[in-house]
């Protein structure tokens, strides 16, 4: 075929325009794959904010737990459980319980016309699974009432109906869902669709069951549920679905939607979806086209089935609000949002102590560009708690230049990795392109990287801090090879080993020598009497390398030591233990004796126990019931106590607001940040939680003059010992205080060397290698792993 | 002058259009080859990608004085002067057999190159079950001794305190763990290699070949003069192959051992795979171009030992 120049040109045109349509289209396979969603962090400015209004309630009493809250129209309402307070100069011999009431109240979004109808319970305890407003503006709600009698318990689940000035309007019994005999009954959720049917899923005796009830109340349906539900929405396309745990062909538990077919009254058809950490879910709203909202904890976001795409709504920090539970979300018919919130907030160094905190904010869609224009701070971490969140809401409301947007990493987590959002952090970090502000765990080898800012330097030229503030020897064990402080956590914990004194206070000092001599001496079958009833050989191994200084590995030196005849030594000591427990450490099996337990009674000598905060001495104290001595773990230079860093917080070297940083940062270590629940690190918080674990607890006076405290509380440990608690001693004071101070060793977990170790020690506990064989291997491995990091 | 211009802008043109079509590959090489080398190189020059500091040749002198380092370089050295020199006699010895006359010669020829068919992660399970301790070499190795009495390899031995240990070799956690890495490396290169040089040895000038066996040459001599200085080209490529392919076997071996494997097993890879994991990317770049250059330095030489002894029969 003869071609011509000019037909060669036109070939060449088109295979031109063929070779860049392919590129084009190669292209368009880049983005969001089906199921990864859009990456909201990326997507943390959206075109419209969500302002937040707080709106004053009425008093609610710290001791009121507000279970619930529903909009309808443009009213909010939310309900709670009011127990009658008898008072301290009641006549207890002729006094009649008073069930407790139900009060339903409501109000307007902008908090006013609020009103109030009490329903009296019909038994001790009364519980509101769900409530939800008619077409007729009535109230309706599912109440549990149980009471308990010698005999046992007894429940009944009913349906009511009240108008807004508190006449019932409808009440009925609902049959074939509690049953028959029941001592124990609880429901955790009922939903409303929007057909009548009801959904209720509840514990029981026999598990957690799924009840169907159509809108006659009727039983249409009920289904086993294996595992436990995370919620109950519906779908744009009316279906109701439940969101469950299930394990996939790779055995992950990935969650899914299955859907409920109220016509056969069984499940349908099961959805999965790629959402790891879904808190809550909803419906849509009108016009929404997305199939259902979920709340993650952080944001708010409409989902699509079929793509994966999330489509953010809000951010709740942004929105101020720290969503780390306790809070109830309404959309009103104007597009406005209403969070209740309902948190717990314990007194300083207790978890027991403190009260629920109501707030009541209505959020507002408002355009981004409207607002003032400030510089973006960025802060990122994994799971970040409650503190974190209030902190930086409290940073954007004082601010005017500057904002700290929050990344929150846990959204890369999937179901087969859930350290992906850690990793994800870690490599923005290494390539310079990560946060302003990192939170997280303390991670020795992230510090020691020299990608964060000496924090001293900001210390030593802050006006009110000073490195005298905290605990040196808490300060040192965070510092980097180099002396410098790369992250900071204001808190700590400790672990240490315990045995009571009559039975080791004879013991002077304790090395890593003295436990593998007081092992070796000891049968096989009392191995459990030394140490605890839990102790596999595996886990003895990696408490040992934890916890034991400087003796196997010592981190600072890079250097391993494990082909030395004390590994070995210990090595053949934990091929002794058991390599299982038939139990799996089950605290609810019948006749669980607990260590604290055995303690008293003589059957163990030491227990390996963490002190999280200052009350936890006391609750030590308490459970062994005795004078007891703190030997510490055991190391090559002595006992020790082992330090556990809270969730620590660094500024990023390449950041270029590193003072509008700190000023963020700075507030976790300043004296009025409150440490609920653990050892503060400053010196004067410590003081103060000490002070406030030694007060004594309220009492109220019987007419017989007999004084009963009112705080502290007690508690089953097991079948065989209540602990009562009771305020901290001057002398657990000395003593605690006395551990503190001398802590000065950080237990580090290394996941690689873990692996490693137990990877190695299979063999030899089945018998195909010897222990010096297994120290050899292990030291060869684990020292090429050290070198790694020089 | 007309014609001039239109020739003119006929020829650029047509450089228009090939240029237009050069360009996604020359896009493409240049943003993920081109490009990312200077990226490493930047990266190995400074101290923190968050610092960005110049320090130069700090971190190619730490990582040269690295145990870690050091001790990876020697195993992957030790190991390519064991699997390389092998694969490549082992293969040319295949490949004289197979050019003789003898039965079956197409099937053994598939038989070696079907190795090369044989997913990574089959391979590993294979090797796994035939070298773990309780695995099928050592219960062959077991069943020789006690048959032949050539040697006693019992599975089981009592210890002075009563204890019975199992005394088979674990390959993997042994002084000999690299026999069983270059078992395999051979095992999958053996059929390529052959192939090539069954390809060489077909192209070697019949008669010459002629010429030397009626001067009275014996086949060792004409292999050795005549032979092998036409395959001294296939040789060097095959080395270079070889030596490429022996940095390759890592992958295998990760999946059988994990990313810090016992003694002799730990090589270069296993290092750079390791810095990367744990995101210093400038003791993984300093690595990489040190490794570099040292295979750049022996590919060079094996070009000069090339050229020396092969120049003349080369087309």
């Amino acid at each position: 075929m003869n071609v011509t120049p000019k037909k060669k040109r036109k070939i060449a045109s088109l295979g031109m325009l063929l070779g860049l349509l392919a590129l084009l289209l190669m292209l368009t396979a880049c983005g969001n794959r089906e199921g990864s969603g859009v990456n909201m962090n990326d997507a943390i400015v959206t075109e419209y904010v969500y302002l937040s209004q707080h709106i004053d309630l009425p008093d609610i009493s710290e001791d009121i737990q507000i279970q619930g809250s529903v909009v309808h129209g443009d009213r909010i309402f939310y309900y709670y459980i009011e127990h009658y307070d008898p008072g301290p100069d009641t006549d207890w011999d002729n006094w009649v319980p008073v069930p407790p009431q139900i009060v339903i109240a409501s109000m307007l979004a902008d908090g006013t016309d609020q009103r109030q109808i009490t329903i009296p319970a019909a038994a001790d305890s009364a519980q509101i699974p769900g409530l939800r407003m008619t077409e007729d503006g009535n109230v309706a709600l599912l109440v549990l009432n149980s009471s308990w009698t010698m005999q046992g318990g007894e429940h009944t689940l009913s349906y009511m109906e009240y108008d807004l000035q508190g006449n019932r309007v409808a009440y009925q019994e609902i049959q074939g869902v509690i049953p028959a005999g029941s001592d124990w009954f609880s429901v955790d959720q009922a939903f409303f669709a929007d057909d009548g049917y009801i959904v209720l899923s509840a514990w029981g005796e026999r598990g957690m069951d799924i009840f169907l009830l159509d809108s006659n109340l009727s039983l249409t349906g009920q289904l086993e549920m294996e595992s436990g539900t995370q919620g109950i929405t519906q779908l744009r396309d009316g279906r109701v679905v439940m969101m469950a745990w299930e394990e996939d062909d790779r055995q992950n538990w990935v969650n899914v939607l299955r859907e409920i077919d109220f016509e056969a009254g069984n499940w349908g058809e099961t959805i999965t979806f790629s959402v790891t950490n879904v808190r809550q879910m909803f419906p849509v709203r009108d016009g929404d086209p997305f199939d259902l909202l979920i709340d993650d904890g952080t944001h708010l976001f409409g989902y699509t089935l079929a793509t994966g795409e999330r489509a953010l709504i809000l951010n709740w920090i942004e929105s101020e609000l720290t969503a780390d539970w306790g809070y109830y979300v309404g959309f009103l018919d104007d597009g406005r949002i209403s969070v209740l919130s309902n948190e717990w907030v314990s007194d300083a160094g207790s978890h027991s102590r403190g009260g629920f905190h109501t707030a009541f904010m209505t959020l507002t869609r408002t355009p981004r560009a409207e607002l003032p224009e400030r510089t973006i701070i960025t802060l990122g971490g994994v799971w970040l708690s409650s503190d974190v969140r209030a902190e930086v809401i409290a940073f954007n409301r004082a601010s005017q230049t500057h904002q700290i947007q929050v990344r929150d990493y846990s959204i890369y987590n999937t179901n087969d990795d859930w350290r992906a959002g850690n990793l994800r952090l870690l490599a923005e970090l290494a390539v310079g392109d990560g946060p302003d502000i990192i939170w997280g765990w303390y991670d020795a080898t992230l510090a020691n990287r020299g990608m964060f800012a000496d924090l001293y330097a900001f210390i030593d030229a802050d006006p009110v801090l000073n490195r005298s503030d905290f605990f040196p020897n808490i300060l040192a064990a965070m510092e980097t090879a180099d002396g410098s402080l790369s992250m900071v956590a204001n808190s700590f914990g400790l672990e240490t080993m315990v045995g009571m004194t009559d039975a080791v206070g004879h013991i002077q000092s304790w090395t890593l020598a003295d436990m593998l001599e007081l092992l070796e001496g000891t049968d096989d079958a009392d191995m459990e009497h030394i140490m605890g009833q839990w102790l596999t050989g595996e886990n003895f191994l990696s408490i040992m390398l934890m916890f034991s200084g400087r003796e196997f590995i010592d981190w600072d030196e890079h250097q391993a030591n494990l082909n030395s005849d004390a590994f070995i030594h210990l090595l053949e000591i934990a091929a002794r233990l058991p390599q299982q427990r038939e139990d799996d450490g089950n605290n609810f099996r019948q006749n669980f004796v607990s260590d604290y337990t055995r303690m008293r009674r003589g059957e163990q000598l030491l227990i390996s126990t963490g002190i999280w905060n200052p009350s936890r001495y006391s609750e030590l104290a308490a459970a062994l019931g005795g004078d007891f001595t703190v030997l510490g773990m055991p190391t090559g230079e002595g006992g020790a106590h082992v330090i556990h860093l809270g969730q620590s917080v660094g500024i990023n070297a390449g950041s270029d607001h590193q003072d509008e940083a700190w000023s963020f940062v700075r507030q976790f270590l300043l004296p009025d940040f409150r440490v609920e629940w653990s050892i503060p690190l400053r010196i004067d918080q410590y003081d103060a939680a000490i002070a406030n674990a030694m007060a004594p607890f309220d009492v109220w006076v019987d007419e017989d003059g007999n004084e009963w405290p009112t705080g502290g509380g007690s508690w089953w440990v097991d079948d065989y010992l209540q602990i009562e608690l009771q305020p901290m001693t001057e002398e657990e004071a000395r003593g605690l205080r006395a551990i503190v101070e001398s802590a000065n060793m950080t237990g580090r977990f290394d996941e690689i060397i873990m692996e490693m170790v137990q990877e190695e020690i299979q063999p030899f506990f089945a018998g195909d290698r010897t222990a010096a064989d297994t120290a050899r291997i292990l030291q060869n491995r684990i020292q090429t792993y050290l070198n790694e990091q020089r | 002058m007309k014609a001039t211009l239109v020739k003119l802008n006929r020829k650029l043109g047509d450089k228009l259009y090939s240029g237009a079509f050069l360009a996604p590959s020359f896009i493409g090489v240049m943003t993920f080859f081109i490009a990312p080398f200077f990226v490493v190189i930047y990266y190995a020059m400074i101290d923190s990608p968050v610092r960005q500091n110049f320090v130069w040749f700090d971190n190619f002198e730490r990582v040269l004085g690295n145990w870690a380092f050091q001790t990876a370089a020697q195993h992957t050295i030790m190991f390519s002067a064991i699997a390389v020199p092998l694969a490549v006699a082992l293969a040319l010895g295949l490949a004289v057999l197979l050019e003789q006359k003898i039965p079956a010669k197409s099937q053994l020829r598939t038989f070696f190159l079907s190795p090369m068919m044989v997913p990574v992660a089959s391979i590993v399970l294979i090797w796994q079950v035939l070298f773990h301790q309780n695995g099928a070499v050592n219960d062959l190795l077991s069943t020789i001794g006690s048959a032949t009495g050539w040697f006693s390899y019992e599975r089981f031995y009592t210890l002075s305190d009563g204890r019975v240990i199992n005394q088979w070799i674990d390959w993997f956690s042994s002084g000999y763990n690299q026999f069983p890495i270059v078992l395999l490396f051979l095992w999958k290169n053996l059929g390529y290699n052959m192939i090539l040089f069954m390809a060489a040895l077909n192209n070697i000038p019949k008669d010459l070949i002629e010429v030397a066996q009626i001067e009275g040459g014996g086949a060792f001599y004409i292999f050795r003069t005549v032979k092998m200085r036409f395959l001294s080209p296939t040789i060097l490529f095959v080395t270079i192959l070889s030596l490429i392919n022996s940095f390759r076997v890592f992958r295998e071996v990760f999946l059988l051992t994990g990313a810090h494997p016992y003694g002799g097993l730990y090589m270069l890879q296993h290092y750079m795979n390791n810095m990367f994991e744990a995101l210093d990317f400038q003791s993984l770049a300093a690595a990489a171009i040190i490794m570099c250059i040292v295979m750049i330095g022996i590919i060079g030489l094996l070009f000069l030992i090339e050229s020396r002894y092969g120049k003349d029969v080369e087309g």
